[in-house]
């Protein structure tokens, strides 16, 4: 087991979750998919300039092709009235080409692929290796992607009322005095230089994952932004941990077994989730047409309670006959009813009981 | 073999198989065109990529499952699992509180890193037939063959005909979707059939330029044809104009130089174009609108006076600016004051006008 390999995994989930969280609230993930094929371009035009795949410049260049991702993302939205997913949509793939058609014509011999920048090279982080005084050899990605994390951590932390006031209410952010325009491109910086830090270890396309995945299982299980926080980050942790050892059990990529556990695990809470995932919501919906239908049938039997002809309207066996209704399904709520104790019957004619009156006052209320 | 002769391409003496390629890509181009159209004006434009990516795992299942490299067997993978993405994203969009973009971008992610651990399986495997399954990441349009292009020239042909045929449906469906219901028409067939075939397109376009590039097909000649023009018709005969020309250019300029993609190519193209018509579009241009803007600055300098005088009629004039104004026939003395001519009185007004379009 390779706990190079796992560090680095493990910050790159921390440090991409984390700022995943205010991405996703913000409606920017699209966005970030731009940024993310987008950091491509800034990388090749500095590795052109500085010819060295390890110099810092490539960092600064890629998160500045970023920023201006953004930026022409959005002057060609206010100029030229393009709406915003049509305008990430040309953005991104112009870019894009330019610098794959870099790539395969200025640089094809040295070894900036394609492939490394769209899937990453987890595997050989550790063969990158950098002395810092003090603490000893370390592998690069780890160290940069820890001083991302760093930055991350402190920037939401300093500024996490901000982020939160903008997240859900723009106008009262502005009205407060914040300046929506420069923490906008303050966050784009930061999840420019996240998806650059990144992208070495797990690909321009599966950082996506990382981002939007834990964050959007988190939103499943609550409402409330701190626990959001906390349950993104153990969503993350347990994503990455597990595909590191289903990688490392079965000798497979890692990064993408990452990703898979991401889906895998967004899937297992959508399904399960106490009470937004589907089986819930299907459950609630069964309930709630078993409660109306008896609420349909005490109505009826309210209305003809003082009637004349109550023997005919409210025997249970020609009841379907005035719902309308199959006879299969009306005697099934009868039998419900008579099982929940809301109706009596007497000698053919059907009652409601005090229970059932109850029930009828209660849901008649909150209704 | 190459054939020098065949139908008009002779004339460029293009060999026999980039001829093939360049109609193949040209077919695509046009309904990449026709039908981004439909997708823009309904706001799904990035559907395609999100699609594109998520054909990934049915690739790699088909080819673990069938250990075929038949290019019927993995689009149909392709396809299928390109569908249950798309599926899922609906899911999530009804039955949670999750944005769409988002869902969008966890399946379009996820699906692709499940797809590379597929592949990653499938390496570990080392099947010798592994090879060329990385081309439908990238796509690689030298490689299509005669079978290839006339399937795709067949498919696309009976969807043009189709988008033709039903061609005033979908406009309405895409402008007023309830309009189109209170016609006792199926606004969510018509809907069903714009995500099918742009499925299919999906899956035939992967081939050629590759998951990431094939949405630029369906934004980029809508983009530049909106420049040109803000009617429906006219926009959806230029986009798949743009489109085809770009696809014909992109793969002749690739395949005539070595090791140059033909996807980033064949975007290239359609970027150049989009520049282009963003500076020179009759109406929108850049260039139009600045050489607009320096007139009326000159003609605010020249004339600023006579809006003056029209404001404030007792007001005075220079005298240079009175000569002027005399001769053109813009003011009149009238009793030691000048007064504005009818004409004088009409180029104030024009120029308001202006000046409120621009303002």
């Amino acid at each position: 087991m390779n706990l190079d390999i796992l560090a680095v995994a493990l910050v790159t989930a921390v440090a991409t979750s984390l700022i995943g969280v205010f991405l996703v609230l913000r409606k920017l993930s699209m966005m970030t998919d731009a940024i993310a094929h987008t950091v491509l371009l800034g990388i090749v035009l500095m590795f052109l300039w500085v010819r060295d795949l390890n110099s810092p410049w490539l960092v600064f260049g890629a998160t500045l092709s970023g920023l201006f991702t953004v930026w022409l993302i959005e002057t060609l939205r206010r100029v030229r009235f393009v709406k915003e997913d049509a305008a990430i949509g040309m953005v991104m793939t112009m870019l894009f080409s330019v610098a794959i058609l870099l790539l395969s014509t200025r640089l094809r011999r040295t070894h900036l692929h394609v492939e490394t920048v769209l899937l990453g090279q987890l595997e050989f982080v550790m063969f990158e290796r950098t002395t810092l005084p003090w603490i000893g050899s370390w592998p690069t990605s780890l160290v940069i992607l820890s001083g991302v994390l760093v930055a991350n951590v402190l920037f939401l932390g300093f500024f996490y009322k901000e982020y939160k006031v903008l997240s859900f209410d723009r106008t009262l952010a502005h009205v407060l005095g914040f300046s929506p325009w420069l923490l906008h491109y303050l966050f784009m910086t930061l999840i420019s230089l996240t998806s650059v830090a990144a992208f070495n270890a797990v690909g321009a396309i599966l950082v996506i994952a990382f981002m939007v995945g834990p964050v959007m299982s988190a939103r499943l299980l609550t409402h409330r932004l701190p626990r959001l926080v906390a349950l993104t980050l153990i969503v993350a942790v347990f994503n990455t941990l597990m595909g590191y050892l289903i990688a490392f059990r079965w000798d497979l990529n890692t990064a993408a077994s990452m990703a898979t556990m991401t889906l895998l695990s967004f899937l297992a809470i959508l399904i399960a989730a106490p009470k937004q995932g589907l089986l819930s919501r299907l459950w609630q919906h069964h309930q709630q047409t078993h409660t109306i239908h008896m609420l349909t049938l005490i109505t009826h039997l309210k209305h003809h309670e003082q009637d004349d002809n109550v023997a005919v309207e409210s025997n249970p066996n020609t009841l379907y006959e005035h719902f309308n209704w199959p006879q299969r399904k009306t005697q099934k709520l009868i039998h419900r009813s008579q099982k929940h104790g809301y109706i009596e019957q007497k000698d053919a004619i059907i009652r409601v009981s005090p229970k059932g009156w109850q029930f009828y006052a209660h849901a008649t209320r909150t209704l | 073999m190459p054939i020098k002769h065949f139908g008009v391409m002779s004339v460029f003496n293009l060999g026999f198989t980039l001829t093939v390629v360049m109609l193949g890509t040209m077919v695509l181009g046009i309904l990449g065109g026709v039908l981004g159209t439909l997708l823009v004006l309904r706001r799904q434009a990035l559907m395609g990529d999100a699609l594109s990516h998520a054909t990934l795992p049915g690739v790699m299942l088909a080819f673990m499952l069938f250990a075929t490299r038949s290019l019927e067997v993995l689009l149909i993978g392709a396809f299928l699992s390109a569908s249950v993405a798309y599926g899922l994203m609906l899911l999530i969009k009804r039955h949670t509180l999750l944005q769409w973009d988002a869902a969008m971008a966890l399946m379009l992610a996820g699906f692709f890193g499940f797809g590379q651990w597929l592949l990653s399986i499938i390496q570990r495997q080392g099947t010798a037939a592994q090879a060329g399954l990385s081309r439908f990441i990238f796509g690689q349009a030298a490689t299509m063959l005669r079978e290839d292009v006339i399937r795709l020239t067949v498919v696309s042909a009976v969807m043009l005909i189709i988008l033709i045929g039903l061609l005033k449906e979908f406009k309405t469906a895409v402008f007023d979707p309830d309009f189109f219901s209170s016609l006792g028409r199926s606004a969510p067939g018509i809907e069903w059939l714009l995500r099918g075939m742009t499925l299919v397109f999906i899956v035939l376009g992967i081939r050629l330029v590759g998951v990431v590039l094939i949405s630029a097909l369906l934004i980029a000649p809508v983009l530049t044809a909106q420049q040109w023009s803000v009617r429906f018709h006219r926009v959806l005969l230029l986009s798949a104009f743009i489109g085809g020309v770009s696809g014909l250019v992109g793969t002749y300029l690739s395949a005539t130089r070595a090791n140059v993609p033909t996807g980033p190519v064949i975007v290239f193209v359609l970027g150049l174009l989009f520049l282009i018509s963003i500076l020179v579009a009759p109406k929108e241009g850049l260039l139009r609108k600045s050489f607009e803007w320096h007139r009326l600055k000159r003609t605010l300098t020249l004339y600023a006076p006579l809006i003056h005088l029209y404001e404030q009629p007792e007001g005075t004039l220079r005298l240079e600016d009175v000569v002027r104004y005399e001769v053109q026939g813009y003011v009149l003395k009238d009793q030691d004051q000048w007064r504005l001519t009818a004409k004088g009185e009409a180029k104030v007004k024009a120029m308001k006008k202006v000046i409120l379009d621009e303002s």
